[in-house]
């Protein structure tokens, strides 16, 4: 436990030491605060046109129709901004070194890969944090149900973590941070359109393709629901992420 | 402290390190000294825990390196040949976490870190952020991070490498000074380094040890006779007849005012000084030689008899 918390301090160090922690912080919120603002005035247009008793009458809920559509965009947002965050945790050690120090110290592999995965969630937690003023600022304005809303942003926290885990798994097979920084990109958006590639194949394949995407796996959290299946889906899918980094870290040894 | 048996570490089907046995007793700073390629890197990681073997046995300090890898690591201070920075955290950080996670404890983490910073000399930059300094000061960095949970056994793979003259006299110095605390193996592929620093020297080439002794006794067993030059002011030829007169003598030279004697043992020395004397001979000066570390290393590396 004291390893694990020595390389998470480490890392958290590494990460706000450096302009590129602030600049990943900046342009992420930069953007997200103007999808945030996109979906606000669709949300606004929307209950302009519910209103109109000339109108279609619909249930707006503010949960999904504002909240859980700009989780759904930020979520893409995240795939451009995990690999950079991840980039570097692993691939930079074997790069200048240091691996070489961290494996010949009495730590075990689990302890390094966990303290280095638990900072990279950390440091996407602070993102989240700084997300919060969306939220609190229009609930200021309006009171709305919290809870549906805390399950989105579970199904967005836990979507976030496993575009992490990819991308450790990634910084870990190569040892040039850039290297890794595209195959994370490039995997993620693989993940990404499959659900596109399920939804234009028939039968099995295609239900496949769908089940594979880990964009599938937020749509029940966007409206509200908790579901057994997507929770057990994203934690199989870090879990597994990272024991094929943790096999790949340990078959350097023989390698080098 | 450190006992190898029967080692051997493959690459596919290259053979880094082929079936070497040798032993390093506590504190002793032993030279392993080779080529470039010769092993020496594999070896080091071997004994780190770092790299596995194909076969053979490494103990350290009792334990097994195989079976307690981290009970060995506690105990093992490593350097490898460039230096394991964080180049963005200052000396004091870097320290730190170092300290946290070779396990040393937190009442203790002032003392050891005090330790370090003081062999090494790193008062002056200690908040200083690593990217800054000098080569020779990363070194130092280096060195103190192997020292900072002040191990039984410190491996250092080529300490000196890469610094300017004054640096690397600095380092040796160093080392000699750790030598009272623990037990060091250094790699090297340059010879004076053994001779200044070591009191064994362990000769690896293509992943074989080739000799294992005392520099010294190396450079006898090389030439198997000593060189004595003597210097003499006046008439030479002459002086070089009273010379070759004797039996001990195994063959002389002259060229101007030198003669170059080789004798069968030390002790003949005085001898040939005695028949000079007699022959009236002013000797300006004595000078023995034996083959240096270098003709040595050149020796066994190209013809593998020796030892």
């Amino acid at each position: 436990m004291k390893n694990i918390l020595a390389i998470i301090k480490k890392e958290l160090k590494h990460f706000f030491y450096s302009p590129l922690g602030y600049i990943i912080i900046a342009v992420f919120l930069f953007i997200s605060s103007f999808f945030f603002r996109d979906s606000l005035h669709s949300y606004l247009e929307m209950s302009i046109v519910a209103e109109n008793p000339m109108g279609e009458a619909q249930a707006l809920s503010i949960n999904q129709m504002l909240f859980g559509s700009f989780l759904w965009v930020s979520a893409l947002v995240l795939i451009f901004i995990v690999p950079i965050i991840t980039m570097r945790i692993m691939a930079e050690e074997r790069k200048t070194g240091t691996f070489e120090l961290l494996s010949t110290s009495p730590i075990r592999n689990y302890e390094l890969i966990l303290g280095k995965f638990f900072s990279q969630i950390i440091i996407f937690f602070v993102l989240m944090i700084f997300m919060s003023p969306y939220f609190i600022s229009i609930y200021m304005i309006q009171k709305f149900a919290l809870i549906p809303v805390f399950v989105g942003v579970l199904g967005y926290f836990l979507f976030g973590v496993s575009c992490l885990a990819v991308g450790f798994f990634f910084s870990s097979i190569f040892k040039n941070p850039i290297h890794a920084a595209i195959s994370t990109l490039g995997m993620l958006l693989i993940l990404w359109i499959s659900r596109w590639f399920g939804q234009i194949t028939e039968g099995i394949p295609g239900k496949m393709f769908s089940e594979v995407s880990i964009i599938t796996h937020i749509d029940s959290f966007m409206k509200g629901i908790i579901s057994v299946k997507d929770i057990s889906f994203f934690i199989s899918f870090i879990f597994f992420m990272l024991l094929l980094a943790n096999l790949y870290i340990d078959s350097i040894r023989w390698r080098e | 402290m450190i006992k190898v048996k029967d080692l051997t570490r493959k690459y596919g089907d290259f053979v880094a390190v082929d079936n070497i046995s040798f032993e390093v007793n506590e504190g002793e700073i032993v030279g392993f000294l080779g080529p470039n390629g010769a092993g020496k890197t594999t070896t080091l990681r071997v004994l780190t825990g770092f790299s596995p073997a194909n076969s053979g046995n490494v103990e350290i300090a009792g334990y097994d390196i195989f079976e307690n890898p981290i009970e060995v690591k506690k105990r093992i201070g490593y350097l490898p040949e460039f230096p394991p920075l964080y180049t963005d955290f200052s000396v004091k950080d870097y320290l730190s976490f170092v300290a946290d996670i070779k396990g040393v404890e937190s009442r203790k983490k002032k003392e050891y870190t005090e330790y370090a910073v003081e062999k090494c000399g790193l008062e002056n930059v200690y908040k200083k952020t690593i990217m800054n300094l000098s080569k020779g000061y990363r070194q130092r960095v280096g060195i103190a991070q192997s020292l900072i949970h002040k191990p039984d056994i410190l491996l250092l793979d080529e300490p000196t490498s890469g610094l300017d003259p004054i640096q690397i006299i600095e380092v040796r110095n160093l080392i000699k000074e750790l030598r009272k605390e623990h037990t060091i193996m250094l790699s090297t592929h340059i010879l004076p380094e053994v001779s200044a620093t070591c009191s064994r020297v362990i000769i690896i080439n293509n992943g074989k040890i080739i000799a294992k002794d005392t520099p010294e006794n190396l450079s006898d067993k090389l030439t198997g006779a000593v060189m004595v030059k003597i210097k003499i002011a006046n008439d030479i030829e002459k002086a070089k007849i009273a010379v070759s007169e004797m039996d001990v003598v195994k063959k002389i030279e002259s060229n101007e005012d030198m003669l170059e004697v080789e004798l069968k043992n030390k002790e003949d020395i005085s001898k040939v000084i005695k028949n000079l004397v007699e022959a009236k001979a002013d000797i300006l000066s004595v000078v023995p030689s034996s083959a240096s570390l270098e003709q040595v290393f050149h020796h066994l590396i190209t013809r593998e008899e020796i030892v």
